[in-house]
């Protein structure tokens, strides 16, 4: 299937910023849930996503033709997570002033909250499998290739995740009915 | 009693998804009712589905946004240019160089001083090069049609600013470049910045 992104894509690798821009505009929400549902702190995933954008703009030139830019994009954004985690390791973790905009404090609540509390507590790879499936709908094969591991693990790592949540937050559910 | 052996977890995976076979899903619907043990774990399974699907989509702050706008290194070449020298450019760049060869090989040939003219002539010829390379670009290079005026930078924040009011803008050579907007609207929308060096111009 052809690529959405291809043609604001060819633009930008020729220096294009207003197309880069419309690149950003399109993927920065996605990103942003990804960093934030990894990360549980608003202000590192806003650090993870905007050196992601920055390095996929430097990286523009290596990006093939044919790969999906999507899947490329939250790649670089993986890998900055993971630097953004890193550095947070290694620095000690500052007290987060109040929210002073009502959206700011919606992401503080939304971070704070059981379900962040339980996502935390996974292992990481079983979080990122669970939000990039189930929080952002992304494929068995997209995961497959972001995370370098076989689809059959995919669905293994999503399995535990969503029940080690199921067992965190509440067993009420009963079993579904054949769809 | 356990019917059958447990299936494997990618297969409760794949029935909590409904993505299996009618039959399959029927065998393991008959497994479940005398199975305890993977019957919790489906029922927990579903439930971690469950509060995954109330998981809101977080959206990235405006000014965290414009941070990245801000931030995005000049490292890129401007749209229209080429990747690599087109033909005429670099025609443009080797004839003269040609031309200094050839003057170099017929002053070494009729017994003049070649320590020097060759790397005279080749300063030259560099620098006509050069200058027809700029040409080239600068023809290919959008056309200020009018400029607006200067004010104080850097040039990626002013295009933010004014982004954020609703102004197409952005940088383009240290300058800042204004589509679809009038003088007045971008003077009203950089009301509060001093005169300074970003030039702004408005392009076809």
């Amino acid at each position: 299937m052809e690529d959405p992104d291809g043609p604001l894509v060819a633009r930008a690798q020729k220096g294009d910023r207003w197309a880069f821009e419309q690149l950003v505009d399109r993927h920065q929400h996605r990103l942003f849930t990804l960093a934030a549902r990894l990360l549980g702190s608003p202000d590192d995933a806003a650090d993870a996503v905007q050196e992601a954008f920055i390095r996929a703009w430097l990286g523009l030139s290596s990006f093939r033709r044919g790969a999906r830019f999507s899947t490329w994009l939250h790649r670089i954004c993986l890998n900055a997570v993971h630097d953004q985690r890193a550095k947070r390791r290694t620095s000690p973790l500052e007290e987060a002033p109040e929210p002073a905009d009502p959206r700011d404090e919606f992401l503080a609540s939304e971070l704070s909250g059981a379900l962040q509390e339980a996502l935390d507590s996974l292992d990481e790879e079983y979080r990122a499998a669970v939000v990039l499936y189930d929080v952002l709908g992304c494929s068995y094969a997209e995961i497959a290739e972001l995370t370098g591991v076989a689809e059959g693990t995919v669905k293994s790592r999503i399995f535990r995740g969503r029940q080690r949540l199921g067992e965190l937050l509440g067993t009420s559910v009963q079993p579904q009915e054949s769809n | 009693m356990v019917t059958g052996t447990h299936p494997e977890e990618i297969e409760l995976f794949d029935y909590v998804e409904g993505d299996l076979p009618e039959t399959r899903r029927a065998e393991i619907d008959a497994h479940l009712e005398s199975c305890t043990s993977c019957t919790e774990r489906v029922t927990r399974v579903q439930a971690g589905k469950e509060v995954l699907r109330e998981a809101q989509f977080l959206h990235l702050p405006p000014r965290s946004r414009e941070g990245v706008f801000m931030n995005l290194p000049e490292k890129r070449r401007e749209p229209g240019r080429s990747p690599a020298l087109s033909p005429k450019q670099l025609l443009a760049i080797l004839t003269p160089v040609a031309v200094v060869a050839a003057i170099a090989v017929a002053l070494v040939s009729s017994g003049g001083n070649s320590n020097e003219e060759p790397s005279r002539g080749a300063a030259a010829g560099a620098t006509a090069g050069a200058t027809t390379e700029r040409s080239a670009e600068d023809s290919v290079a959008p056309k200020a049609l009018a400029t607006f005026g200067s004010v104080v930078g850097p040039a990626d924040q002013v295009a933010a600013e004014l982004r954020s009011k609703g102004i197409d803008a952005r940088t383009v050579n240290g300058r800042v470049e204004v589509r679809k907007a009038t003088r007045q609207e971008v003077d009203r929308a950089l009301a509060d910045r001093r005169s300074g060096r970003v030039e702004i111009v408005l392009v076809r």
